[in-house]
C-alpha cells in the first residue's frame, strides 16, 4: 500500500489546505484567473450580445453585468474558501446542510460538463481550422472533430490528473500568449475593419427595445460571471490571502474579460460569424490566424482543466467516491464529458447563448443564499470540523441534512425568476425592463432568506448560527 | 483554541474517510479553528472599494444607459 502523503491529499482531496500548503500569490491567482476568462468562451459570449446590441452597448453590458456578479458572487467560495482552505463545494455544506451540498454539487457538474464541451469543441474546431488550412482543404470533417474534441478531455484527463501545480504553470504561460492573441485580433480588427465600421454596425438579432436589449446583455453578461461560481473555492482554498483570492477576480474574470468579449462582440457583428475559430482565420489571414488558433487550443485545455479540478475536487467530497484515488475521480468526469460530447457536442455549442441564461436561473438563488448567510448570518464565521461530520451530530446537519428553508427559497426564487426572464428562449417579460431577471430575483431572494432564517431557524438553534437573544 | 485531541474525538468515525486521512484531517482542523482561519478576512478598506467598483462599473452604466435610451418595454 502506498504511503499516506498528507499533502498531496489535500491537493488532490477534500483535506483543509494550511497556510504553508498555499502555493498561489495574487499574481499566480490573476494569472489563473485571465487564463480562465479569457479564453474562446469570452469570445462566444461577445458573440452572443452581438445578437442584442452593438458595439460600446456590448462593453459597457459586460462591464456592468461582470463587476456585481464577481464580486457577489465570490463573496462566499472565495472568503470563505481562502480563510478556511475549504472548497466551495464542502463550503456549501453551511447553508445547504451536510446532505443537500450534494444538490449543487450534482447541478453544478451538469453545467461543468457543459462547459467542457464547449470548450473541447472549440478546440477540437481550432486544431480542425489549423489542419485544414495548412493541408489546403477547405473542412476536416465531422469525425475529426469529434476526435479532437475527444482528444482534448483526454489531456484534460492529463492535465487535472497531476494537479494545481501543473495548472498552475500552463496558466502562467498560457494567460500572457492569450492576452497578445486578444490584442492582436483588437488591433487588426481596428486596422482591417476600422473603428467607425465597428462602432456603427448594427446587431444582428434585436428586440425593437434598445433598453431590453442593453439589458439583456447586462443579464448574459451576470450568468457569465456568475458561472465562475465553481472554480472560487477550488482556487481560493490555495491562496495565501484574501486579498489574493478576492482582488485576481477583477483582473480575469472582470477585466480581461470585458476586454475579449468585447473583440469577441466585434469581430461577430462586423464579420458576421459567431464562431472564433472561423473568423480567426478570415481576420488574421492563414499565418496570425494559425498562430492565433493554436494558442486558443491550448487555453482551452487550460480552461477546461481548471473547471475540471475543481469539479473533481468537490465530487471527491460525496461518500461513494471518498474512499477511490483521484486519478479515477478525474477519470469518470472526464469520461461521462467524452460520451455526453459524442452525443450532444453541436447542439450545446450552437445553443450556447442558453447556457448563460440558465446559468442565472440556477446561480443567482445560490449566490443571494450564499451571501446572506455567511456575511449576514455567521458574520463571516464557520465550524470547519462541522462542515466535515457527516452524521447528525454535525451543526450543519438541520433537518435530515438538508436546510429545507435555503431549498425550498432557492426553488421559488428559480420560479420566480422565470416569470421575469426565460433563460431557454432568452424571451424577456414585462417587469424585465425595471429589474432585470437577476438583480430583480437576487434582491427578493435575499431578503426572504435573511428574514425567514432570523425569525425560525437561527432563534430554534439549528445550524450552529449565532443567536443574539 | 481547539486541540488536535478535541476534534479528533469529535470526528472519530463520522467523516466517512479513511483513519489515516481523517487524523490527518483532525489535525488540520484543530490548527485552522486554533486562529479562526487560516487568513484574514478583508479589510473595510476592501470592503469600500468593492462598493464603488460595483456602483461605478455597474449601477453607473445601466442608469446612463437608461436616461439615454429611455425605460421602455419589449
Amino acid at each position: 500500500m502506498a504511503a499516506f502523503n498528507a499533502n498531496r491529499e489535500a491537493q488532490f482531496g477534500l483535506l483543509p489546505i494550511t497556510k504553508e500548503e498555499r502555493v498561489y500569490n495574487f499574481r499566480d491567482a490573476s494569472s489563473i484567473s485571465v487564463g480562465l476568462s479569457i479564453a474562446t468562451w469570452a469570445f462566444l459570449i461577445g458573440a452572443s450580445l452581438a445578437l442584442f446590441v452593438d458595439f460600446w452597448t456590448a462593453v459597457w453590458g459586460t462591464l456592468a453585468g461582470n463587476v456585481l456578479t464577481v464580486l457577489v458572487m465570490t463573496w462566499m467560495p472565495s472568503l470563505s474558501g481562502a480563510k478556511y482552505g475549504v472548497d466551495g463545494y464542502t463550503g456549501a455544506t453551511s447553508f445547504m446542510g451536510t446532505k443537500g451540498k450534494n444538490i449543487i454539487l450534482v447541478c453544478v457538474a451538469i453545467f461543468i460538463v457543459c462547459w467542457d464541451i464547449v470548450l473541447s469543441v472549440l478546440f477540437a474546431r481550432s486544431v480542425a481550422n489549423v489542419a485544414a488550412a495548412l493541408l489546403g482543404k477547405e473542412a476536416m470533417g465531422h469525425t475529426f472533430e469529434i476526435v479532437m474534441a475527444i482528444l482534448c478531455m483526454v489531456i484534460t484527463f492529463f492535465v487535472v490528473w497531476k494537479g494545481p501545480i501543473v495548472i498552475k504553470k500552463f496558466n502562467n504561460i498560457v494567460a500572457p500568449l492569450m492576452c497578445i492573441v486578444v490584442i492582436m485580433l483588437g488591433i487588426i480588427l481596428t486596422v482591417k475593419i476600422g473603428w467607425g465600421n465597428i462602432a456603427e454596425a448594427q446587431p444582428l438579432m434585436p428586440y425593437e427595445s434598445e433598453w431590453v436589449n442593453f439589458l439583456i446583455a447586462v443579464e448574459l453578461s451576470f450568468g457569465a460571471g456568475l458561472s465562475w461560481w465553481p472554480e472560487m473555492g477550488g482556487i481560493a482554498r490555495l491562496c495565501k490571502t484574501s486579498r489574493a483570492a478576492y482582488w485576481s477576480n477583477m483582473i480575469g474574470l472582470v477585466l480581461a474579460a470585458t476586454v475579449a468579449t468585447g473583440v469577441g462582440a466585434a469581430a461577430c457583428l462586423t464579420i458576421g460569424s459567431e464562431d472564433p475559430t472561423v473568423w480567426m482565420l478570415k481576420l488574421a489571414g492563414v499565418g496570425l490566424g494559425i498562430m492565433a488558433l493554436i494558442f486558443i487550443a491550448v487555453a482551452n485545455v487550460t480552461s477546461c482543466g481548471t473547471i475540471t479540478y475543481t469539479m473533481c475536487l468537490g465530487l471527491k467530497g460525496l461518500k461513494a467516491l471518498q474512499g477511490k484515488s483521484w486519478g479515477l475521480v478525474v477519470g469518470v468526469f472526464c469520461g461521462i464529458a467524452s460520451v455526453a460530447l459524442l452525443f450532444g457536442a453541436d447542439w450545446i455549442y450552437d445553443h450556447f447563448y442558453i447556457m448563460l441564461g440558465v446559468t442565472c436561473l440556477f446561480y443567482v438563488p445560490m449566490t443571494a443564499i450564499a451571501s446572506v448567510d455567511y456575511l449576514l448570518l455567521r458574520k463571516q464565521h464557520l465550524s470547519v470540523r462541522d462542515m466535515f461530520d457527516k452524521t447528525s451530530t454535525s451543526k450543519y446537519y438541520f433537518w435530515g441534512g438538508f436546510n429545507w428553508v435555503a431549498i425550498i427559497i432557492f426553488v421559488a426564487a428559480m420560479l420566480f425568476y422565470l416569470t421575469i426572464f426565460d433563460p431557454a428562449m432568452l424571451v424577456p417579460h414585462k417587469m424585465f425592463a425595471y429589474a432585470t431577471g437577476s438583480i430583480g430575483a437576487g434582491i427578493p431572494t435575499a431578503i426572504v432568506y435573511y428574514i425567514v432564517m432570523k425569525a425560525f431557524v437561527v432563534k430554534s438553534g439549528k445550524g450552529g448560527y449565532i443567536s443574539e437573544k | 483554541m481547539a486541540s488536535y485531541e478535541e476534534v479528533y474525538e469529535q470526528l472519530q468515525g463520522k467523516t466517512g474517510t479513511d483513519p489515516d486521512v481523517e487524523k490527518e484531517l483532525c489535525r488540520r482542523i484543530a490548527e485552522i479553528e486554533s486562529t479562526d482561519g487560516v487568513v484574514e478576512n478583508l479589510k473595510k478598506s476592501d470592503w469600500a472599494l468593492s462598493w464603488i467598483c460595483i456602483a461605478v462599473g455597474t449601477f453607473l452604466p445601466i442608469v446612463i444607459y437608461a436616461i439615454k435610451l429611455g425605460i421602455t418595454n419589449i
